[in-house]
């Protein structure tokens, strides 16, 4: 009978020991279940990365935003150019504008810069600042500190500089960046103040791009002129100082040629567009010690006007840029 | 009587070790029924980053989908991220001016070949409106698990005009 109950006694004992197993591995691998202390670290870091991001973004959306909204104030400072058939030769009148209107869409307080309506700088930022907010719950305000113009690269884009400060508040992370942005504004296809002010007809700006290198030739320069297009040229006139009405020549000065079947000059005129719209005149005489020499362009691709029988004209210096040897003739009698 | 005594302890064990076995079976039945949101979150950020950072160009190889769109003129800047062509067949789209539809699941598949597994199911949408899905076995609305990546997306048109900022959203479920 002690025996069979000591037997028992046993089966009880490991029946005992297994529930304690099977509660052990219970509250083992029960406890990988639970979250971790420090599990939402991960949904932070998702979301301070998604806060990063939009902060790149709307850097990278302000490159973009000022060289459209740079170009449209172009635009709107051009047509008041030719608005008022003036430059803006007073100091600093171009920079002080034209940045305002790129905040404003005002040229100065009293005046509107025309054409920028939706197109303002500000405007492309708030819809950017707005639609995250809508969509993305990332509330943020920016500030603009400074806008500078430059031309130090091309000559046929204007870089603009903008330093802003973007600043996010979040319930997880506050980030605040101050970048500076810089973003070229290309000219093409922007009317040419100078034949607005002093010219007869107007132009649109349209880059050459058929030479990149090597010498420029005489079908070059039929190219240029046809198609209306213009040139890098070191001494040139650069695209500001056109809208400036300062015609120092330039690094990034660029070039081209007036119409000349449109137009009415004399032998000593060289149809350069910044030489010929302000009169700017050379001898026409081989014989004179002083001054450039213009010289008519006989070659087939340049036809005499009709009108007159005068040939399309140019100064020795641009002469000997496209056309190495003959192909010229004199404008006026040599003695 | 010894035979008994046996019978008994060898019946025991068997009812221990049952218990012992239908713990662990319940134990590890209940662990991996949980859904691990780590890796698919990963993987819905990566694909994001994926759309961001990769130009077409080192993909413009003969014979392929993006080859043909190059080819007749859908895609006109191979230096385009993946995202910024999305962006510009949407506003095509979006404006009016061209039919993209087609064009656009075609390019997210081919695109997203091998990036995200076949056996995770994944949409991408554009302003709310749905661009492409691949369903492995569960619709959306049957979800176990669903992850949402947002980012956003714009594309300079030309030199007066900007489209966007939209909202790209890339949804992958289970």
């Amino acid at each position: 009978m002690d025996l069979r109950i000591r037997r028992n006694k046993k089966g009880i004992i490991f029946t005992i020991i297994s529930i304690v197993i099977a509660i052990f591995f219970t509250i083992v691998f029960s406890a990988r279940i639970e979250k971790p202390i420090d599990y939402k670290s991960f949904l932070i870091e998702t979301r301070v990365n998604t806060l990063s991001d939009y902060m790149s973004n709307f850097f990278d959306y302000t490159r973009d935003a000022t060289r459209v909204s740079g170009y449209s104030a172009f635009q709107g400072l051009i047509q008041d150019i030719n608005n008022t058939h003036r430059y803006y030769n007073e100091t600093d009148e171009f920079e002080s504008n034209y940045t305002y209107c790129l905040r404003t869409g005002n040229l100065t307080d009293s005046k509107i810069c025309p054409n920028m309506t939706n197109r303002t700088l500000p405007y492309y930022l708030n819809y950017i600042r707005d639609t995250v907010n809508k969509e993305m719950n990332i509330k943020s305000n920016y500030t603009i500190n400074s806008i500078t113009i430059n031309q130090t690269i091309d000559a046929f884009a204007i870089e603009l500089t903008v330093n802003i400060t973007l600043k996010i508040n979040d319930a997880y992370a506050n980030l605040t960046d101050t970048r500076l942005v810089a973003s070229p504004v290309p000219i093409e296809g922007l009317p040419d103040p100078l034949f607005i002010v002093n010219g007869s007809y107007n132009q649109n700006i349209s880059e050459y791009k058929f030479r990149t290198e090597g010498d420029w030739n005489e079908t070059d320069l039929a190219s240029l002129y046809y198609n209306h297009s213009y040139r890098a040229y070191i001494n040139g006139i650069s695209f500001i100082n056109r809208i400036k009405g300062n015609f120092t020549p330039s690094i990034y000065g660029i070039e081209s040629f007036v119409n000349y079947t449109n137009v009415t000059y004399n032998e000593s005129h060289s149809l350069v567009d910044y030489l010929f719209w302000r009169n700017i005149t050379s001898n026409c005489s081989n014989s004179s010690s002083e001054g450039k020499v213009v010289v008519g362009i006989n070659i087939t691709t340049f036809p005499p006007k009709v009108s007159t029988n005068q040939y399309f004209q140019l100064d020795e210096d641009h002469r000997a840029s496209f056309i190495r040897s003959g192909g010229t003739v004199f404008t006026c009698p040599q003695t | 009587m010894n035979k008994r005594g046996a019978y008994f302890f060898v019946i025991d064990a068997m009812i221990a070790s049952s218990i012992i076995f239908l713990s662990l079976i319940i134990i590890f039945t209940t662990y991996s029924i949980i859904p691990e949101t780590n890796p698919a979150v990963r993987m819905a950020e990566d694909y994001t980053e994926y759309l961001i950072n990769t130009r077409i160009r080192p993909y413009d190889i003969p014979d392929t989908y993006i080859h043909n769109l190059t080819n007749d003129g859908n895609i006109t800047n191979l230096d385009n991220t993946f995202l910024q062509q999305l962006t510009e067949f949407y506003f095509l789209n979006y404006s009016g001016q061209r039919n993209t539809t087609g064009i656009m699941a075609s390019y997210i598949a081919e695109i997203s070949k091998g990036v995200i597994p076949k056996q995770r199911s994944f949409a991408v949408y554009m302003n709310n409106d749905s661009l492409y899905a691949w369903i492995d076995m569960n619709q959306q609305e049957d979800a176990q698990l669903m992850i949402i990546a947002k980012k956003i997306a714009f594309k300079r048109i030309n030199d007066t005009y900007i489209f966007g900022p939209v909202m790209l959203e890339v949804r992958i479920w289970i």
